[in-house]
C-alpha cells in the first residue's frame, strides 16, 4: 500500500510536469527546445514510478503497510503547524516578537512538563535566544532580516545605545 | 613560491581564521549531536557565507562544518553509542567499550589524533591530484560532460539508503525541480504552474536544501524525540602511550590511504570508508581479539579514514563538479551560490585560482586547527550530546527562516523551505531518501546544458558520432556505479550475517 500509493503519487506529479513541459517549444533536431529536457525526465520518473507501485502493489507485506508514524506524530504536526504560522507572522511583527513566540509555544509543546516555573524558563529562554540571533545575524553578521517595530527599538535604542549594533 | 605565499596570505588571515573557526566548532557541535548531520548543517549555515563579503572565508566556514562535523560525530558515538554522524557507526564497536571500561578520554584523544592525520593526508592528496585531474577534464566535450552529469546522478544508487528505486525517482524529481522557472539555457519561465517569481536557479537551492534536510530532520526527531543520556565520565586528559601511539602508525597510514581512495570514488561516503579500514586493519593487527571489546586501533582507524574521506570526496567535486555523496551536493551547491562553481574549467579562470588555492590550504589548516579545538573543548562538546529537544529543534527553525529569508531577501524563500521540509518529511514516511534529490538539483541543469550543446554541435552529423570512447567509458562507469550497490545490498540481504 505504501509503496502503491507513493508510486501513484509520483506518478500524478511527473504527468503533471510531462503536461506542463508539452505546452513549450519542442526542438527542432538543432538543439533541444525548453520542454523537451524536463518532459525525458518526467517521463522517466513516470515509468520509475509505475514500476514503484506495481511492485508495491505486487508485494504486500511490509511494501503493503501504510506509512508507520511515531506515537508522537500529532506533535510533529502540531510543531509543522507553528512554523506554518511563524512565517508568516514574522512580516506582520517582525522577528524579534514572531521568534520569540514560536520559541515560546514549541518549547511548551515539547516540555515533558509544563508546570508555571519550566514556561517561565522557557520564555526567558526564548525572548533571550530571539534577541541573540537576532543581534548575531541582524547586527553583527549585517544577515537581512524583516523589522518590525520591536526589532528597529532593539537595534536603534538599545545596541545602539550601549554600542553594539 | 610566490603564488604559495599569496595564497598563504590570503588565506592566513585573522578574518579567514575566526570564520574558519566558527565553522569547526559548529561542525563539532553538529557532529556531536544525534540528529544534526553534517549534511544538514552545511545546508543550515550555507545562506550566512552568501552575506560574507571574502569568498575565501566563506568557502572557510563551509569547510570548517564539514571537517567538523567529521570529528565531532565521534564524541556520541563513544559516550553513548549512538553515531552522531553515519559515518562514526564503526567508531561505536570499540569506542563504547572503551567509555564504559573508564577510557572515553583516551578514547576521544585518540580518535582526534587518528581524525588529524586522516585529514591531513588526504587534504595533501587532494593538492595533489586535483589539478592533473581537472586537466584531463578539460578536454572533455559538451557529450562527456553530460556523459559526467550522468555518471554523477548515477552515485544515486550509492546514496539511496535502502531502496535504490526510490532514490533514482527522487533524483529525477530533483532534475525536474531544478527546470522549474526561469530556465538560464533558453531564457523562458518553466514548469512554474503559476507560481511567479522563483528564486534564481542558484539561489533556489539552498531554501529547497534547508528544507529537506534541515526541517525534515526537525520534524522527525520531534517525532521520535530520542533524548541521549550522556554516561558520567571524567575528561581528564588522557593520551595514548608513545607505545600505543608507534602500534597506532601502520593503522593510520592504512586507513588514510583507504579514506581518501574510498572518498574519491562518487557514492561511496565515509560510513564505508570506516567499516573498510576498520576490517582492514583488523585484518593486519597483531592484537585482532581486542577489536569490539575496545581496540585503540578499532577506534582510531574508522575515525582516520572518515576524515580523510573529506580532502577525497573533494577531487570529483572540485574537479569534475560532481558531487560524491549528499554532503558534497550541499557543499557544492552552497559553493555555486557563493560565486565558485567547481568543475574542470574552475581550474582555468585565472581569478579563481587564488580561491582554489585557498580551498586546498584552507582544508589543511582546518585539519590542524581542529586538532587543538577538539582536545579543548571536548567537556563542552560532550555536553550537546544530550541537549534537550524543546531547545535544540525550534533554534534549528529559527535558524532555518532566518537562513532562508536572507538569500534573496524574500519570505517567498521561507515558503519554499516550508513547502519542501513538508514535502520531506511526508517522502521520509514513504521510504524516500532526500539526498539523492539534491544531487538531481545540483546535477540536472549541468545535464540539460550540456545535452543541449552537443546536440546543436553535432547537428547535421550521425548521433553515433557523439559517442567518443571517453563517452562510452564514462556511461559504462555509470552503469557500474548504479549496478555495484545494487548487487552489493542484495549479497547483504543474502548473507547470513546480515542482522548482525
Amino acid at each position: 500500500m505504501k509503496d502503491t500509493i507513493s508510486g501513484l503519487l509520483m506518478l500524478a506529479i511527473s504527468a503533471a510536469v510531462w503536461h506542463s513541459a508539452g505546452a513549450l517549444p519542442a526542438g527542432n533536431g538543432a538543439g533541444l527546445g525548453p520542454g523537451d529536457f524536463p518532459r525525458g525526465v518526467a517521463a522517466l520518473v513516470g515509468v520509475l514510478s509505475l514500476i514503484l507501485a506495481v511492485r508495491g502493489a505486487a508485494r504486500g507485506g511490509a511494501a503493503g503497510s501504510l506509512p508507520a508514524f511515531g506515537p508522537r506524530a500529532g506533535r510533529a504536526l502540531v510543531f509543522f503547524a507553528f512554523i506554518g504560522a511563524y512565517l508568516p507572522l514574522m512580516p506582520l511583527v517582525g522577528y524579534v516578537l514572531s521568534t520569540s513566540a514560536f520559541l515560546l509555544a514549541s518549547f511548551a509543546l515539547l516540555s515533558p512538563r509544563r508546570a508555571v516555573r519550566d514556561l517561565a524558563a522557557g520564555a526567558v529562554f526564548s525572548v533571550a535566544a530571539a534577541v541573540c540571533v537576532f543581534w548575531l545575524f541582524g547586527c553583527f553578521l549585517k544577515v537581512p532580516l524583516i523589522e518590525g517595530p520591536v526589532d528597529e527599538f532593539l537595534r536603534y535604542t538599545i545596541m545602539k545605545g550601549i554600542g553594539i549594533a | 613560491m610566490e603564488h604559495l605565499g599569496r595564497m598563504i596570505g590570503e588565506v592566513v588571515t585573522v578574518n579567514v581564521l575566526l570564520f574558519m573557526l566558527v565553522g569547526i566548532v559548529a561542525g563539532i557541535v553538529a557532529g556531536a549531536m544525534p540528529g544534526l548531520t553534517a549534511t544538514m548543517t552545511v545546508a543550515l549555515l550555507a545562506p550566512f557565507t552568501y552575506q560574507i563579503s571574502d569568498p575565501i572565508a566563506a568557502l572557510m566556514v563551509l569547510v570548517g562544518v564539514y571537517v567538523g562535523s567529521m570529528h565531532g560525530g565521534d564524541i556520541s558515538a563513544i559516550l553513548v553509542n549512538t553515531p552522531g554522524t553515519p559515518a562514526a557507526a564503526a567508531t561505536c564497536i570499540d569506542g563504547y567499550p572503551l567509555a564504559r571500561q573508564g577510557k572515553a578520554a583516551l578514547a576521544l584523544n585518540t580518535t582526534a589524533i587518528a581524525s588529524t592525520v586522516g585529514g591531513v593526508f588526504s587534504a595533501i592528496v587532494l593538492w595533489t591530484v586535483a589539478r592533473p585531474i581537472a586537466s584531463v577534464a578539460l578536454r572533455f566535450g559538451p557529450f562527456e560532460m553530460f556523459c559526467l552529469a550522468v555518471f554523477g546522478l548515477g552515485v544515486i544508487a550509492g546514496v539511496s539508503e535502502g531502496d535504490v528505486l526510490k532514490g533514482f525517482i527522487m533524483g529525477g524529481l530533483g532534475v525536474l525541480f531544478s527546470a522549474a522557472g526561469r530556465s538560464p539555457v533558453f531564457d523562458v519561465d518553466r514548469l512554474t504552474f503559476g507560481l511567479a517569481g522563483l528564486p534564481e536557479s542558484d539561489l533556489r537551492y539552498i531554501p529547497l536544501m534547508i528544507g529537506v534536510f534541515a526541517i525534515t530532520e526537525a520534524l522527525t526527531q520531534v517525532e521520535a524525540e530520542t533524548v541521549f543520556e550522556r554516561a558520567a565520565t571524567s575528561f581528564r586528559n588522557a593520551f595514548p602511550s608513545r607505545k600505543q601511539l608507534k602500534e597506532l602508525t601502520v593503522p593510520l597510514g592504512l586507513s588514510s590511504v583507504i579514506g581518501t581512495i574510498v572518498g574519491a570514488i562518487p557514492g561511496a561516503g565515509g560510513d564505508i570508508a570506516a567499516y573498510v579500514a576498520y576490517d582492514q586493519c583488523k585484518k593486519i593487527s597483531k592484537h585482532p581479539e581486542e577489536y569490539g571489546k575496545g581496540s585503540l586501533e578499532g577506534v582510531a582507524a574508522p575515525e582516520c579514514a572518515n576524515n580523510a574521506v573529506c580532502g577525497g570526496a573533494m577531487i570529483p567535486m572540485l574537479t569534475l563538479g560532481i558531487p560524491g555523496d549528499s554532503v558534497t551536493a550541499v557543499l557544492l551547491g552552497a559553493m555555486i551560490v557563493i560565486g565558485v562553481r567547481p568543475g574542470p574549467t574552475l581550474f582555468q579562470d585565472p581569478q579563481m585560482s587564488l580561491i582554489l588555492s585557498g580551498i586546498f590550504l584552507g582544508l589543511l589548516i582546518t585539519n590542524l586547527i581542529v586538532f587543538p579545538v577538539r582536545l579543548l573543548g571536548v567537556p563542552v562538546f560532550a555536553r550537546a550530546v544530550s541537549l534537550p529537544p524543546r531547545y535544540l529543534w525550534p533554534m534549528v527553525v529559527a535558524f532555518c527562516a532566518v537562513g532562508s529569508y536572507s538569500m534573496t531577501g524574500s519570505m517567498y524563500s521561507a515558503y519554499v523551505m516550508f513547502a519542501f521540509g513538508a514535502f520531506g518529511y511526508v517522502m521520509k514516511k514513504f521510504g524516500f531518501p532526500p539526498g539523492p534529490m539534491i544531487l538531481g538539483v545540483i546535477l540536472g541543469p549541468m545535464a540539460e546544458a550540456n545535452l543541449h550543446r552537443a546536440i546543436t554541435i553535432n547537428h547535421g552529423r550521425a548521433a553515433a558520432e557523439l559517442f567518443s570512447p571517453l563517452a562510452v567509458a564514462l556511461l559504462l562507469l555509470t552503469v557500474f556505479s548504479i549496478a555495484f550497490p545494487i548487487v552489493q545490498e542484495r549479497r547483504k540481504k543474502k548473507s547470513p550475517n546480515a542482522a548482525a
